[in-house]
């Protein structure tokens, strides 16, 4: 029987990545515990739709989820908008608090109506979960970490054209999407 | 009338190519008398005006063709519309899709034989030359209009750029040609929902669909209200009808009509229990067209509703009018792709 050559694995980026789409309708909660090099957000009206995404944890403080280990996550990895009509933006990672904890916070980069890309990927080549596992501790406990997005506040897209209409009366109430009244306060100072 | 053939973009004659170009340059450089502003422009000011319309009885004024249902059978109108408007410029022209599955560069299509580059992944944007270069083409055509340069008009420009400008960093393209043909074969939906909002917001607003394709481009492409200053547009937008009507052939296939194939009035969004804005409804009128029917208000700004033509005498146009384009129906005439 002739050798059989093994095939090489296609090093193509898609391989490398696991993308998410945020819009209307799509998942709240996303892995960020992958073994993969970066996540490829597509960001549909950021600050229009999308306002910011929260990082968070299944795992308890005692197991590793400390305020600590939160900065070090923050500062093993990047956050970068592209966007077409306003270039490539670093977009910050802050370890936000509230009564009950930490966690991560990011923003979803300069306004625009139609979609940007943000990537979040690890400072150095190692993927998702690996960056993740080492700010944490290398937890021995099965965990997750999920990405939550989080609706933009101010005018919703169907009103927010660069011609900035007046304020209807009753803004947050509004006929068509009536989201805004019941949105958190998500940081919980 | 003959059923129009929109063609690939990239693999079309080259005559066929020039025509579609030619009839764009003699509508940006044909003036509507009297004005400051070309028959082309009017177009770019239709499309400004649909992001904030009140209906009537409305108090608030609405996006009636992105970000809801009606963003297909809204641009499918106004492109067959824009495309009646070529052919009267230039008889035979009709509106190239763009295959987004293609390699966008180095290609024939991204380059200044076709509709010009799109400096594919690029840090900044750069102004596209060539035919639209800011002072105008080096080497212009036989029928290039004397003297004329393709210049943004000031009312419908962002950022005071005269000119055109493509480039972006983002470089999430192309989709493959299994992902589109998935699209194409939604055929699924939870209980209770029809299944075109769950095509819909995957066209719209998906991986590497309508949306990334305007935000890879850049320019005046990324400009949502302004975007068709740029004649990309068109063939980018072709190409989302296509996947449109590629969809709505496979849901025939499947046993559906195409009626029957678009939430019906009174289906609450799936999304926020609420029903779609009005104009989005398939027994909805799509403004501009329609007719005599009072009530209707923009926001655009007082110079860019000033280009726009009025449409009084043209019968009233509905959602449900676009869903056969081979029978448009309203003069319209028909259309296919290959």
């Amino acid at each position: 029987m002739p050798k059989r050559t093994p095939r090489r694995a296609a090093k193509s980026r898609v391989g490398r990545e696991v993308e998410y789409v945020i819009g209307k309708g799509t998942s709240r909660l996303l892995e960020a515990r992958v073994d993969k090099t970066a996540i490829r957000l597509y960001v549909n009206g950021p600050a229009m739709l999308v306002g910011s995404a929260r990082v968070l944890t299944s795992l308890d403080f005692a197991d590793g989820a400390t305020y600590q280990a939160w900065q070090r996550l923050a500062n093993a990895l990047t956050c970068t908008s592209r966007c077409g009509q306003n270039g490539t933006t670093k977009i910050p990672l802050t370890v936000a608090t509230s009564r009950l904890g930490a966690h991560l916070e990011f923003s979803m980069g300069p306004m625009s109506m139609y979609q940007s890309t943000v990537i979040l990927k690890p400072k150095k080549p190692v993927s998702m979960k690996q960056a993740i596992d080492s700010a944490f501790g290398n937890p021995r406990k099965p965990y997750s970490v999920i990405i939550v997005p989080e609706p933009a506040t101010g005018h919703a897209e169907h009103e927010a054209t660069i011609f900035n209409p007046p304020e209807p009366e009753g803004h947050g109430e509004h006929g068509e999407e009536a989201t805004h009244p019941t949105e958190e306060h998500h940081h919980g100072h | 009338m003959a059923t129009d053939i929109r063609q690939n973009a990239a693999t079309m004659p080259a005559a066929d190519f020039e025509k579609f170009i030619k009839a764009c340059v003699v509508l940006k450089s044909t003036m509507v008398s009297g004005t400051s502003f070309s028959v082309y422009d009017q177009w770019v000011a239709i499309h400004g005006s649909i992001m904030g319309v009140r209906t009537p009885g409305s108090a608030m004024f609405t996006n009636l063709g992105h970000q809801n249902i009606g963003f297909l059978p809204w641009h499918r109108e106004y492109l067959r519309r824009f495309e009646l408007a070529l052919q009267a410029a230039v008889p035979g022209a009709t509106i190239p899709y763009w295959s987004w599955e293609m390699t966008p560069e180095p290609s024939t299509l991204f380059s200044n034989a076709r509709i010009h580059r799109i400096f594919f992944a690029a840090s900044n944007a750069s102004e596209i030359g060539g035919l639209f270069a800011s002072a105008g083409p080096q080497t212009p055509p036989a029928w290039w209009p004397s003297g004329f340069r393709w210049r943004v008009h000031p009312a419908l420009q962002v950022g005071a750029a005269p000119t055109l400008r493509r480039g972006s960093p983002a470089d999430s393209w192309p989709p493959s040609l299994t992902s589109l043909t998935a699209i194409e074969r939604i055929n699924t939906a939870p209980a209770g929902v029809n299944v075109y909002w769950v095509f819909w917001r995957e066209l719209e607003s998906g991986a590497r669909t309508h949306n990334t394709g305007h935000n890879i481009v850049g320019g005046y492409m990324m400009n949502p209200v302004f975007s068709p200053n740029d004649p990309l547009f068109w063939l980018h937008h072709a190409a989302v009808d296509r996947v449109w009507a590629r969809w709505q052939a496979n849901r025939v296939t499947a046993g559906a009509t195409l009626l029957a194939s678009y939430p019906v009035p009174t289906e609450r969004s799936p999304f926020n229990n609420q029903l779609p804005p009005v104009g989005h409804r398939r027994d909805d009128l799509l403004w501009p067209w329609i007719g005599n029917t009072t009530g209707y208000a923009v926001n655009s700004p007082a110079a860019v509703q000033a280009m726009l033509p009025n449409f009084s005498a043209v019968a009233p146009r509905r959602i449900r009018d676009t869903f056969d384009i081979a029978n448009l129906g309203g003069g319209l005439g028909g259309y296919q792709y290959t």
